[in-house]
């Protein structure tokens, strides 16, 4: 199946992010998320750019990294098609997304002078939502 | 006030053009000194007049318009005070030396301060508004010192003849003038004669004021189908076919291309003959001389043409030298373009004359001097054409100015020559030597222009 | 034609006018395929740039080759594959908007009537009405058309949008996007609209004061400075400017700084330094761009 860009893709090119760090970016968490599955393919690099309005080369370069990263494969004459993901390699990059929201809390909490147990205190009830795992 | 004054006195000061009328201005004064010298005022003295106050009023008219049809104008705090102060400053210093030196020698003061104020508000007035009936003042101011009849009033006026009828003819030149003046001060953009501004940059033709004056003209007299612009137009295909094949084909394109090239020749096929004629018939004395005093159209004429062409070419140059030919093509096909309307011009000037000359039995020429005539002029078009492209390679306006007036002056001697002296050798001669001059001048210009900067 | 050099190779480029240097050993290059963004403040010399890349001024000193060849002296082969807007451009006001189309595409034996007719509609342009009573936008419309029509190669453009309206604008950005869509097209585009160049360009050059700041892939502009925002400095009185730190603004406990370079290492410097944490921001161009015209001094 594949898919529309404009549904698919929320691109803003004037954010401080490269406009192809948010298209892998993106691509990810659709992965991760389930609205794109594997063995679906990507836009072709033409329609995501003409869609999306963004130049071709930048399109080009993300669905590169992908392709290094392991997340798509190239496949000839069809295109970008995703892989199943190793689900090793899909919680590794998702703790490591979680890791820098941890430290900033952790950094807030000993500027208030907080201690290891004051901070536990508030996890514990806000862990609850999560499945236990 | 005074301190605006001033300043508007030295923005008159800023315009180079100006300077050059003030030159002309003076120079004419030197004439007419001499003129005063004699116990009677000689009709021959308008001409020196219409040149003196013809041209500064043209300027000053100009400048003013540009100060008055602008947005700051309407929207600066006492604006109009300092402004038409000045202008009354200005055109007093301009209209009155005349007339006192004149007085100082003896001789009327009424009035040559009649014919120079006519003669001013006729030009001034065109000059600040530049449409319809306006533009007949023009042709009036240019082409009444040969009439025999303007001859003959401004000879009566001038020694005094008739004091009531000069005071008379004062007062009807202050009404017109204050009649161009008021409605100028109180010009508004829906007015048709707001953008008819000559705007014109000496310094380079590229400049947005030159390429804004230009759009301004053809996007007024587009609303109401003016003849010339139709004419630079009519005849233009509106689909591309492609002409780079052929040399022949391409010139004609740029032909097509160059603005009123059509209505240059149409102007001169038919004003050439009725202008000769008119020279000639209000001039006294024997045929050949008085042709001396016509050469202007022989030699200035096909230059001034290429001149006035040109400013319309050249803030499209750098762009037209992109398209797909190389530069030394593009120098050589915008040259002979150039020369072709040039000669034309020449050569339906030097028609006119003798279908004049047949036609109208004022005995101008006969045919052999004739003959060495158009030799000698047309070899000389080669040599100005050289000079006048070098110095239009700089893309500025004034040095290209005084080369004309350069050339003209250069060129009456050879066109004197063969204009007095007897046989068509002398006139062989001489065409070949300005051939070979001109050639050597061609080469140069050439170069020039094929690493002269087009941006 | 070179095949190895850059379609559009600019070489150390110095042009003078009267005493000042408006260009000073000014090199860039654009690779097929890619879209260059030209930035620059009012008077940078951008409009100087493209002028002498393309023979129209003579540099003082170097040279600017066009699809292999040197500009002043570009063949009409290559020139056919040349498209260039000015800043202002000057087409001829006496002809009416379809006779100026057919007049210039006259020219070009690879003109293609159809295309430009289909531009004509999509630029919503009368080919009745005469080019002086254009409004400037429509003139820069026109001058866009006139050189979209042979479907040339290379695109030099200085400024083409600067009069254009948004919905114009950005039709013209997506004309560029199909323009170079099949990667063998190069186009150089000044301008000083930063969101445009962030959507259509490639790479990015940034000209101050006649010279490059910058030149490279914009994506890397993009990594290559950032803004790192320090919390929890209480005290420390040191010096805040590391190497490659552009510029500093302290207020008490917390700063913000603009870091070029290697961030990563950078920011664990200043963390290890300051013992303060460091949020890492990125920038879009329009900040960098003001971040590296930033006065050092101030």
């Amino acid at each position: 199946m594949t898919h529309e860009p404009r549904q698919l893709f929320g691109i803003f090119p004037s954010s401080g992010v490269p406009i192809y760090r948010q298209i892998m970016d993106q691509v990810a968490v659709l992965v991760a998320s389930g609205r794109i599955e594997p063995g679906d393919f990507l836009p072709s690099v033409r329609q995501m750019a003409a869609d999306l309005e963004v130049n071709p080369m930048t399109v080009s370069k993300a669905y590169s990294q992908l392709e290094l990263a392991g997340t798509v494969e190239r496949i000839r004459g069809q295109g970008m098609r995703i892989l199943a993901p190793d689900s090793m390699q899909l919680k590794t990059s998702r703790l490591r997304e979680l890791g820098p929201y941890l430290e900033q809390a952790v950094a807030h909490a000993y500027q208030l002078s907080l201690s290891r147990r004051d901070v536990l205190d508030v996890l514990a009830p806000l862990l609850e939502k999560l499945d236990d795992e | 006030m005074m301190r605006q004054l001033k300043t508007v006195l030295r923005s008159y000061l800023q315009r180079p053009l100006l300077w050059f009328g003030c030159a002309l201005y003076a120079s004419q004064m030197v004439g007419f000194l001499g003129g005063t010298g004699s116990a009677r005022i000689q009709p021959m003295l308008l001409m020196l007049i219409a040149f003196g106050c013809g041209w500064p009023a043209a300027t000053v008219g100009f400048h003013v318009k540009q100060q008055f049809a602008d947005p700051r104008a309407a929207l600066t705090p006492g604006f109009r005070g300092p402004h038409v102060v000045a202008l009354l400053i200005v055109t007093a210093a301009f209209v009155l030396p005349l007339p006192l030196i004149a007085w100082l020698s003896g001789h009327s003061f009424v009035g040559l301060t009649a014919t120079c104020a006519t003669y001013y508000t006729l030009v001034f007035s065109w000059a600040v508004i530049q449409r319809g009936a306006w533009s007949a003042l023009l042709m009036v101011a240019v082409f009444a010192p040969y009439t025999a009849g303007a001859r003959d009033l401004f000879e009566f006026l001038a020694n005094g003849r008739n004091d009531g009828l000069a005071a008379a003819a004062i007062a009807a030149s202050v009404a017109v003038f204050a009649t161009a003046l008021r409605r100028l001060v109180r010009m508004t953009e829906d007015d048709p004669s707001y953008r008819c501004q000559f705007r014109t940059n000496m310094w380079d033709l590229n400049a947005r004021a030159t390429r804004k004056a230009m759009s301004d003209y053809y996007s007024t007299r587009n609303t109401e189908g003016g003849f010339w612009v139709w004419l630079a137009g009519a005849g233009l295909p509106e689909r591309a076919r492609y002409v780079g094949g052929s040399r022949l084909g391409r010139l004609r394109h740029w032909l097509k291309g160059w603005p009123n090239a059509r209505g240059t020749m149409i102007t001169a096929v038919v004003m050439l003959p009725l202008l000769l004629w008119w020279m000639r018939s209000g001039m006294e004395g024997g045929g050949r001389s008085a042709l001396v005093g016509q050469f202007w159209v022989f030699i200035t004429f096909p230059q001034a043409t290429l001149l006035s062409l040109f400013q319309f070419r050249a803030s499209s140059m750098g762009w037209e030298s992109l398209r797909p030919l190389s530069r030394r093509e593009y120098v050589q096909e915008m040259g002979l373009v150039g020369l072709f309307v040039t000669l034309c011009t020449w050569a339906a000037a030097i028609t006119a004359l003798l279908v004049v000359s047949a036609v109208s039995g004022f005995e101008l020429v006969d045919v052999r001097t004739w003959f060495a005539f158009a030799l000698v002029t047309g070899s000389l078009q080669i040599p100005a054409f050289a000079v006048m492209t070098r110095a239009l390679a700089t893309r500025r306006l004034w040095p290209a100015y005084v080369w004309l007036i350069v050339v003209s002056a250069v060129g009456m001697l050879p066109a004197f020559l063969a204009l007095h002296k007897n046989g068509v050798s002398t006139g062989v001669r001489l065409a070949v030597a300005l051939l070979l001059a001109g050639g050597v001048l061609l080469r140069r210009s050439y170069q020039f222009w094929c690493n002269a900067e087009l941006g | 034609m070179n095949s190895s050099v850059p379609p559009i190779s600019i070489r150390g480029i110095t042009k003078c006018f009267g005493g000042t240097a408006a260009l000073s050993d000014v090199s860039l290059d654009v690779g097929r395929g890619e879209v260059l963004g030209l930035l620059g403040k009012n008077g940078a010399g951008k409009t100087t740039l493209i002028k002498c890349a393309l023979g129209l001024l003579r540099p003082d000193a170097g040279e600017s080759l066009i699809g292999g060849e040197r500009a002043p002296d570009m063949s009409p082969c290559t020139k056919a594959r040349l498209g260039y807007v000015a800043q202002e451009p000057a087409v001829y006001p006496w002809m009416k908007v379809a006779q100026a189309i057919a007049y210039h595409g006259a020219f070009y034996e690879n003109w293609d009537a159809d295309f430009a007719a289909s531009l004509l509609q999509r630029l919503e342009l009368d080919p009745t009405k005469r080019v002086g009573a254009l409004s400037v936008g429509q003139h820069q419309k026109l001058a866009i058309l006139l050189s979209l029509g042979p479907r040339p190669d290379i695109l030099l453009l200085d400024e083409p949008v600067a009069a254009l309206d948004p919905a114009a604008r950005r039709d013209f950005l997506k004309m560029i996007l199909d323009i170079v869509a099949n990667g063998k097209r190069t186009v150089l585009l000044s301008t000083h609209i930063t969101s445009d160049v962030e959507r259509v360009c490639s790479h990015v050059s940034i000209l101050r004061d006649g010279r490059v700041s910058f030149t490279g892939e914009l994506d890397a502009l993009k990594d290559e400075v950032k803004r790192v925002r320090l919390s929890g400095l209480h005290d420390y009185s040191g010096n805040l400017r590391l190497d490659g730190v552009l510029r500093v603004e302290r207020e008490g406990d917390s700063a913000i700084l603009t870091v070029r370079g290697n961030i990563a290492a950078t920011t664990d410097s200043l963390r290890r330094d300051t013992g303060a944490t460091a949020a890492i921001e990125g920038l879009n161009l329009e900040d960098i761009f003001l971040e590296l015209h930033h006065d050092a001094t101030a």
